[in-house]
């Protein structure tokens, strides 16, 4: 006995109305500010400059946005970048509770200073641990959070932040 | 100032006197005192609450009414740690966890055991190349009694404490 | 009264002591609370995690996908299903694929099973933190009951590595519908004595009511999911915003309960309420559950093709994210996982404000932190 589903096209159609009408409030408050990336049912991805991010993040939450779920760095060597990933979700609002936004922007490595970028912490409070949790694994500074400080790793580590592509695990 | 001769057939026979001596205390007053004390120390084993890792959930089962610990005498004491004499280490033991475990167990009172659980604590387990894991309890404490698993279920922790109480019935009062 | 700021007061420094509820104490688990107490209340804290860390992301990185499984189940051991499920599902949808409707009930099945032994493990050690130990022994007993059930259907105690991507990895056995009907007949006459013995105990009201109180706005604000979420007067489940595993046949919109006290018995009330609510979608999804297989046949090892996808399920304690990054490769470029319990850090400042010292064990447990998780 096995429900009989409707043809997924129709799907498709269907469920990016509400995403699309998002993403035109968020163009007529920031004009070129940031690039889609792309728009999937439930998934909005939106690519910004690092200079130009605490403003698309206040627009997204004058929006609806307002629970940041996590912050996810990655190295990228072969791009000589690191990447910092939001995703946040909107909790309060029922109509757009199924919709989360991705801003996803990428910082220049160098060799003499540490990758620097504006903290979230004033518009999103729920970014703070997971920030601290990003500089302490990647070595990435988050100008404006209060605190960076120790959260995982134990108070004697003193080799170059694990999560980087060049720490190579003891055991391999 | 006495001198006293004693020629070596009357030392022999008192140094075979003094054996005798020697086997009676032991067998009617030193052998029934090690039993005691070894009976009172083997039936209340107490473990301290120290949780090291993700094993504490099957120790949690095993105090339960299914598996029920208790009746072994081990008897979760939500006291001080001066008082118990086990140490069930459950599972990883990370770089940051190993210096308070230690302190832990050098301020348990003589005698104590230690029984390491789980596959993380007897060689680094599932964690093996890890950058935060020791690879085994052994460098920090002696250990007494492993248990192999990943958990080990309640009845291979059950027969740990079985082995345990046996090592102790046999051994000598320290 | 004394004014214990003037009695002690040498030097003319405040009297505030700076305590170290740290990784060996009854009353926290593997984690460090150094709160700074003015006589008996307490007026900061500083939560000290990471004693269990061992580096799960790093590792997952050199582990194919199947070997990442087990090695991803064992942070939240007593809710695996709750924490390999998003992980399957990431995976499908890189390879746009999807399990059979079979697999997917399955899943349902094992992930509402998860929740009812995460929940009474939960309540097994609240009991002893409010000083009741007939509350550690009864739901570790009914606790059993359920490890049974599970242990049917995955063939461990607690680590069965269920699922798998593209379906699960065996077929229940034909006796389970009988005797899971049997045990929740059984359970729900138990739920009534737990509610006579402790839930509508009054010592229980006097320690937890009014407690460690979260208003609305803050705990959207500081990133309070799950359970904890509920019971600050908001309705967030992913089970009904954003439906996984056909869960949006069923028809759960009754079966998530919601209150609005924000305090301690709110977040106690709102597992029991689950307990009972999990059981019934147990039930429905039994009566519903289609024929077929339960797994897509892969040749070989699991290869998913580039991209990079954000995942979120309802686990016990929580929203469970997974932010998947793949190379086209054998192994994972990017594994992130966003676990609930880390998520909840930031409440017990604001719940242990002004507190006694007496009230911080309930109101710690409250949150449901479990340590291994937190520390990934």
């Amino acid at each position: 006995m096995s429900t009989p589903t409707p043809p997924s096209n129709v799907n498709v159609e269907v469920s990016i109305k509400k995403e699309k009408q998002l993403v035109e409030k968020m163009k007529n408050k920031l004009k070129n500010k940031f690039t889609l990336d792309s728009i999937k049912p439930g998934r909005i991805n939106v690519i910004v400059l690092p200079n130009n991010i605490v403003e698309v993040s206040k627009v997204a939450k004058s929006i609806c946005f307002d629970q940041v779920s996590s912050v996810a760095g990655t190295d990228f060597p072969s791009d000589n970048e690191f990447e910092v990933v939001y995703h946040v979700a909107c909790v309060s609002n029922s109509r757009y509770r199924n919709i989360i936004i991705e801003i996803s922007t990428r910082i220049k490595k160098s060799e003499t200073a540490k990758p620097v970028i504006n903290s979230l912490y004033n518009v999103w409070r729920s970014c703070d641990w997971h920030e601290k949790e990003t500089h302490e694994m990647l070595g990435i500074v988050f100008k404006g959070n209060p605190e960076l400080r120790r959260v995982l790793l134990p108070e004697d580590w003193n080799d170059i932040p694990p999560l980087r592509k060049d720490y190579i695990l003891p055991g391999r | 100032m006495v001198t006293v001769e004693v020629s070596t057939e009357k030392n022999g026979v008192v140094g075979v006197l003094a054996g005798k001596l020697n086997d009676i205390i032991e067998w009617g007053i030193a052998e029934p005192a090690r039993y005691l004390i070894n009976w009172g120390r083997i039936y209340a084993l107490w473990p301290v609450h120290v949780e090291t890792a993700c094993c504490s959930v099957e120790f949690g089962a095993v105090h339960g009414p299914r598996f029920d610990i208790e009746r072994f005498g081990i008897l979760e004491a939500f006291g001080s740690l001066r008082q118990c004499d086990l140490l069930i280490v459950f599972g990883t033991v990370t770089r940051k966890m190993a210096p308070r475990l230690k302190m832990v167990y050098e301020q348990m009172p003589e005698p104590k055991y230690v029984i390491a659980m789980g596959a993380c604590s007897i060689n680094g387990g599932l964690y093996f190349d890890s950058y935060n894991v020791l690879p085994g309890i052994e460098e920090i404490m002696p250990v007494d009694v492993y248990v192999p698993g990943c958990p080990p279920r309640p009845e291979a922790v059950i027969q740990a404490i079985m082995l345990l109480q046996d090592k102790i019935r046999k051994s000598k009062v320290r | 009264m004394i004014n214990l700021s003037v009695e002690f007061d040498i030097k003319g420094k405040p009297s505030t002591l700076s305590l170290s509820i740290g990784p060996q104490h009854p009353g926290s688990g593997h984690f460090r609370l150094i709160i700074t107490v003015d006589g008996d209340i307490i007026t900061d804290i500083y939560p000290d995690p990471g004693y269990v860390h061992r580096g799960t992301e790093k590792m997952a990185e050199y582990r194919d996908y199947f070997q990442n499984i087990p090695h991803l189940e064992r942070p939240i051991i007593i809710d695996s299903t709750g924490i390999t499920l998003p992980f399957c599902l990431a995976i499908e949808k890189l390879m746009d694929k999807e399990a059979p409707p079979r697999a997917q009930y399955l899943r349902i099945i094992m992930a509402e099973l998860n929740r009812i032994i995460s929940h009474l493990y939960w309540l097994g050690i609240y009991g002893p933190f409010l000083g009741h130990t007939t509350m550690f022994m009864w739901p570790m007993g009914d606790r059993e009951l359920f490890i049974d059930l599970a242990e049917m259907i995955g063939g461990q105690r607690v680590t069965f590595a269920y699922t798998i991507p593209g379906g699960v990895r065996n077929d229940m056995p034909e006796n389970f519908k009988d005797k899971a009907l049997k045990i929740f007949d059984h359970f729900e006459r138990r739920l009534k004595e737990y509610d006579d013995i402790f839930i509508n105990n009054p010592i229980t009201d006097k320690r937890t009511k009014g407690i460690g109180v979260v208003k609305k706005a803050d705990a959207i604000d500081i990133g309070l999911t799950g359970p904890n979420l509920r019971a600050s007067n908001v309705k967030s489940d992913i089970r009904l915003d954003e439906p996984y595993c056909l869960y949006d046949e069923l028809d759960i919109k009754n079966n998530i309960p919601v209150l609005s006290e924000g305090d301690c018995w709110a977040r106690m009330m709102i597992r029991r309420i689950e307990l009972h609510e999990s059981m019934e979608i147990i039930k429905k999804a039994l009566k519903r559950i289609p024929d077929g297989s339960v797994k897509l046949p892969f040749r070989g090892a699991v290869r998913v093709p580039e991209g990079k996808i954000f995942v979120r399920t309802e686990a016990a304690r929580g929203v469970m994210g997974y932010y998947l990054i793949s190379d086209g490769g054998k192994t994972p470029y990017r594994v992130k996982l966003s676990v609930p319990s880390f998520r909840s850090i930031p409440g017990m400042p604001i719940a242990l404000k002004n507190v006694r010292i007496g009230d911080m064990p309930p109101i710690y447990w409250s949150f449901d932190y479990w340590p291994v998780e937190a520390d990934k």
